[in-house]
């Protein structure tokens, strides 16, 4: 069980804890303060935990698998520890934001319309996916495109109030928005255009868009003129015949073929390491996902590569979890592969719900010292650098008006 | 949402986007410099602050990295605050008549444009004398002449074009490959050229030139005058571009007999002739009366205003229309010319330039006619034909003072041949057009423009030397 | 199924050209995509000339302009149709597509779309000074594009 000593090695730990959730007595959950009424449950509704060498995880802690968890959440003299077995880890649990407790000047609960993921705040303005009509949704979907907000189209003004209550608390960093399938040429970006125009506007954020790829390129184009800082078109699978399989939807409305031409194209427009895609892991051999790797590396897109965990509803139940021997092999490759391309990783990083290249390097065998540059985007200057540098590059490359 | 992504590498984009405040760091150089060193002997210290101001603006009008008008509004901020010319006197000389000539000749060229009578006048006499190839390049040769003798030769070009290409389409002529296209866009751009400088009104730059001369030395040059000096340039030059038209670019097409047709849908679509176009036409030729018989009288700015004011009493045009019409940017240009050619003039920095500068080779005057005109006809192929009068004007002025040359003479010898850019797209709007229609090169105009261009310089000196004596010009 | 992919565009056309890449679509049983690039240098350029230096208003300026991207539009769909004729009699399968902007970077995204094997583009003749001094797009083209590209000298 000990064999990769997961309780000392953050990324080791993150998984499993991603696998296979975290145990927490009743007791500790009170004595923690968490307050159950703000969504605990579901894909991404776990814990924030921040493991050591600044390493977010999203733990779940309510659902049945967690409690044969051998992982467990411990008080002592008010220092939260994580403990397997004799060991443990000293760690530090991320409370629910505040402002999941304000809502918007239309009455609507702003934890309804932002989800704190680590450094990120991730808005879904509009919750439906067009998948689901037409009965091609992809098939590990637990359709929480569809029960999000139950149709409703958060306005501008909605989304801007949830940004900036997160800002006020120092947690908009980022601010991830995304969208679901319509079938429109554009990938959904016309729709997220008058957001992303709002939070630039308003706010001195990095906003990452992650839409559906387009079909045309100019969409592209006009995504990192507008203002996204960060793009993701996310395949899932890489494999030619799962991603059929899994993702009918995607594949016979979008193509696998076009997801790479519009990733290979956005690497071209976008800034290096800020361009990416899901892998996610599990669903497919772990040879294709490394394959996956190797090839998206290549054309300088980073491949983010989640885990998935079955939840009700979701069309893959007899979904075997993977072990951390299966997934190993993946996340070594995933930081050998970044290295290798030269992708910068400080932009994909500090996300509770997936694991990052920036993490993967702790299956590497590499030292778990922060490089200086990562510990400089860390500070509040950094942040201030990441966002000046980005809107810098935008005001050198983006041309209005060009040709009639 | 209209965007362009530079993919080129950043570092590459930072130094193309450098270059051009290191340009303006580079010209402030310059003119600190030019303030900082001693003063030659010979020149005050007003005509040196002078002539550092005419360097920079030189530099800024060559080069074309702010527009003309800014480049003028530059002159005319910088001539009172360097001491030149009191802040009165300098933005006075904004309220120039020639600027005003050049607003009310620009406002009745839009008013003939808007009422479509120039357009009528052009197809009908097409569709009248356009029966052979060689008629129909004629026919659009001579009336663009002949209509930018009264209104801008830009104005005609842009008019002219659609018309031209319908003919050009209507005849089935390959883009780039049939010689006859060749000859019926070069007709266009070298009728508007030439016509435009014939009298006042093809183009602003003549007023200009008149204007600068005015208020540096007030010596006036009246409209009927000018249009005897640079007539017979005009005629010749119209006959040579005919010859050179028909001989050099031989037609390549039999019959033109389809192009009946085009004009006849043309007129149809004009339908009757309106109110608008009888009363405009009627107004400009009685305004053309005036000025050609009474300008030195009543003077030709008073003239050209009091005719916009009819034309808006008897409602032929909307302000709308007219601001529509109008390039407003460019008289900004005009403006600060004259008051940048006037603290020349007033500094004694013109005098100093041809005292030191030009004396060397100045021979005769027959010589820096040649000189001069050699350089106004090379200057105006690469750059704005107003922006080289603005340049080499008050210098030459400051000649004919040195030599006892009568400065007319001069103004004739730089505004007639600043007109005549034949070789590049870039040269004037009538060339820009013709390339851009595809039936020519830019690789054509400049072969057949070269030509041209040696002709009018010859012709033109020829002209001084034969024909300026006879009517009085004495060199 | 391979694809070839004809480049043409306002100062770029050529009847050989047109045959041969129809002909080498009908041998290599391939797809023919004509591309069509609208050249608006020229145009911005004489709408340029009259702001800064014409004596015409915006009006008449822009009316202007409109008249030469008509009548390139229009001399692009002439192309596009006599090529499309030449595909149809020799049974080749057809597509097209009309763009206007930077001449290499349109010509790879078409590349890239319809993932082209072979690509024809027209090259103008040019001088040895201009040869010397500037490089003409095609070569560009040539050096970047993902795929094999024939040049025909016009």
């Amino acid at each position: 069980m000990n064999k990769y000593k997961t309780l000392h090695n953050p990324a080791y730990l993150k998984i499993d804890l991603m696998l296979n959730g975290i145990k927490a007595d009743n007791e500790t959950i009170q004595r923690l303060g968490l307050d159950l009424r703000y969504g605990y449950t579901g894909v991404t509704g776990g814990l924030d935990i921040l493991l050591p060498h600044n390493t977010w995880v999203n733990a779940s802690f309510l659902e049945e698998f967690a409690k044969s968890s051998k992982y467990e959440l411990v008080l002592r003299d008010k220092k939260t520890f994580i403990k397997a077995g004799d060991e443990s880890v000293k760690v530090d649990i991320m409370p629910k934001p505040e402002f999941y407790k304000l809502s918007t000047a239309t009455g609507i609960p702003l934890s309804k319309i932002g989800a704190m993921h680590g450094g990120y705040v991730a808005i879904t303005p509009d919750t439906r996916c067009e998948f689901f009509n037409m009965n091609i949704e992809c098939r590990y979907c637990a359709g929480n495109f569809n029960s999000g907000g139950s149709g409703r189209v958060y306005t501008v003004e909605e989304v801007l109030e949830t940004v900036d209550a997160a800002n006020k608390e120092g947690k908009a960093e980022i601010v991830y928005l995304s969208i679901g399938f319509s079938e429109t040429p554009d990938g959904g970006i016309e729709f997220l255009k008058p957001y992303i125009k709002a939070i630039k506007k308003h706010f001195n954020t990095l906003v990452a868009v992650e839409a559906l790829p387009p079909k045309e390129n100019h969409f592209i184009d006009e995504t990192y003129a507008v203002g996204a800082d960060s793009v993701l078109y996310n395949m899932e699978i890489f494999d030619e015949r799962l991603f059929k399989e899994i993702c009918p939807g995607r594949d016979r409305l979008i193509g696998r073929e076009r997801y790479i031409d519009a990733l290979k194209y956005a690497a071209k427009v976008f800034p290096n390491g800020t361009v990416a895609t899901h892998l996610i892991v599990g669903l497919e051999p772990a040879e294709s996902t490394i394959k996956g790797i190797d090839f998206f590396t290549g054309i300088r897109v980073v491949p983010i590569l989640p885990i998935y965990r079955p939840s009700v509803g979701a069309n893959l139940l007899n979904y075997k979890v993977p072990s951390l021997d299966d997934v190993l092999p993946v996340y070594r490759d995933l930081y050998h592969a970044v290295k290798k391309n030269k992708i910068n990783i400080n932009w994909v990083r500090d996300i509770s719900v997936i694991t990052t290249p920036i993490e993967a390097r702790f299956f590497a065998k590499t030292k778990f010292n922060k490089t200086l540059m990562e510990r400089f985007y860390k500070t509040k200057l950094g942040v201030k650098t990441a966002w000046g540098l980005s809107t810098l590059r935008r005001k050198l490359r983006v041309r209005e008006g060009g040709e009639g | 949402m209209n965007v362009v992504i530079d993919k080129r590498p950043i570092w590459v984009i930072l130094l193309s986007r450098s270059l051009r405040p290191l340009f303006f760091v580079v010209v402030a150089i310059i003119f600190w410099y030019l303030v900082s060193i001693p003063t030659p002997d010979g020149l005050g210290l007003e005509g040196q602050r002078t002539i550092a101001l005419f360097v920079v603006c030189l530099i800024l009008w060559v080069s074309g990295v702010l527009p003309l008008a800014i480049t003028s509004l530059l002159a005319i901020v910088m001539v009172p605050l360097l001491g030149v010319l009191d802040k009165k006197a300098a933005y006075a000389l904004f309220g120039n008549e020639a600027v005003f000539f050049i607003l009310g000749a620009f406002i009745l060229s839009g008013a003939v444009m808007h009422s479509g009578l120039a357009g009528r006048t052009a197809v009908v006499i097409m569709s009248r004398f356009g029966e052979t190839p060689k008629r129909l390049i004629a026919s659009i040769f001579f009336l663009a002449a002949v209509l930018s003798f009264f209104m801008s030769e830009h104005a005609v070009a842009a008019m002219f074009f659609p018309i031209v290409l319908e003919i050009a389409k209507g005849l089935n002529l390959k883009p780039g490959k049939s010689v006859y296209a060749k000859s019926l866009f070069l007709a266009l751009a070298w009728g508007c050229i030439i016509g435009g400088v014939a009298t006042f009104l093809g183009g602003a730059r003549v007023p200009l030139a008149v204007g600068m001369l005015k208020e540096a030395t007030g010596i006036n040059i009246g409209f009927f005058e000018y249009t005897a000096a640079a007539f017979p340039t005009v005629l010749i030059m119209l006959l040579i571009g005919y010859f050179m038209l028909t001989k050099f670019l031989p037609s390549d097409v039999e019959d033109i007999h389809k192009i009946k047709a085009v004009f006849e849908r043309k007129i149809k679509e004009l339908g009757k002739i309106g109110y608008a176009e009888y009363a405009v036409g009627v107004l400009m030729a009685v305004t053309i009366f005036l000025w050609l018989f009474l300008g030195r009288t009543i003077g030709i700015a008073n003239i050209a205003i009091a005719s916009v004011v009819v034309l808006f009493v008897f409602k032929l045009v909307r302000w709308k229309d007219i601001e529509e019409y109008v390039n407003w940017g460019i008289i900004l240009m005009y403006g600060g010319a004259i008051t940048l050619g006037a603290a020349m003039e007033k500094s004694g920095a013109a005098a100093w330039i041809a005292n030191t500068v030009i004396s060397e080779w100045a021979r005769s005057p027959l010589i820096i006619i040649a000189i001069l005109s050699l350089l106004t006809i090379l200057l105006t192929e690469g750059m704005s034909n107003a922006a080289v009068i603005a340049i080499l004007l008050p210098v030459g002025i400051g000649i004919a003072g040195k030599f006892n040359l009568d400065p007319r003479i001069i103004t004739y010898t730089i505004a007639i041949p600043a007109g005549l850019a034949f070789c590049f797209p870039m040269s004037t709007p009538a060339n820009a057009i013709a390339v851009s229609s595809g039936y020519v090169t830019a690789r054509d105009m400049a072969k057949a423009g070269v030509l041209m261009m040696i002709s009018a310089w010859v012709l033109f000196n020829i002209t001084v030397f034969i024909y300026w004596p006879l009517i009085g010009i004495k060199i | 199924m391979s694809c070839v992919l004809l480049i043409l565009s306002t100062s770029r056309t050529s009847q050989n050209a047109i045959e041969y890449a129809v002909d080498l679509a009908k041998k290599g049983k391939a797809k023919l995509v004509v591309l069509y690039i609208i050249e608006t240098e020229l145009t911005n350029e004489v709408f340029d000339k009259f702001t800064d230096i014409g004596f015409i208003g915006d009006k008449p300026s822009t009316q202007l302009t409109e008249a030469i991207m008509k009548e390139y539009r229009q001399r692009g769909y002439e192309e596009m149709g006599k090529v499309q004729i030449r595909a149809m009699e020799e049974n080749v399968d057809f597509d097209a597509v009309t763009t206007q902007g930077d001449f290499v970077e349109k010509a790879i995204e078409v590349i890239d779309r319809y993932k082209v094997t072979t690509a024809v583009a027209i090259k103008r003749k040019r001088s040895a000074f201009l040869k010397y001094f500037s490089k003409s797009v095609v070569d560009e083209l040539v050096e970047k594009a993902p795929c094999k590209v024939e040049v025909f000298e016009e």
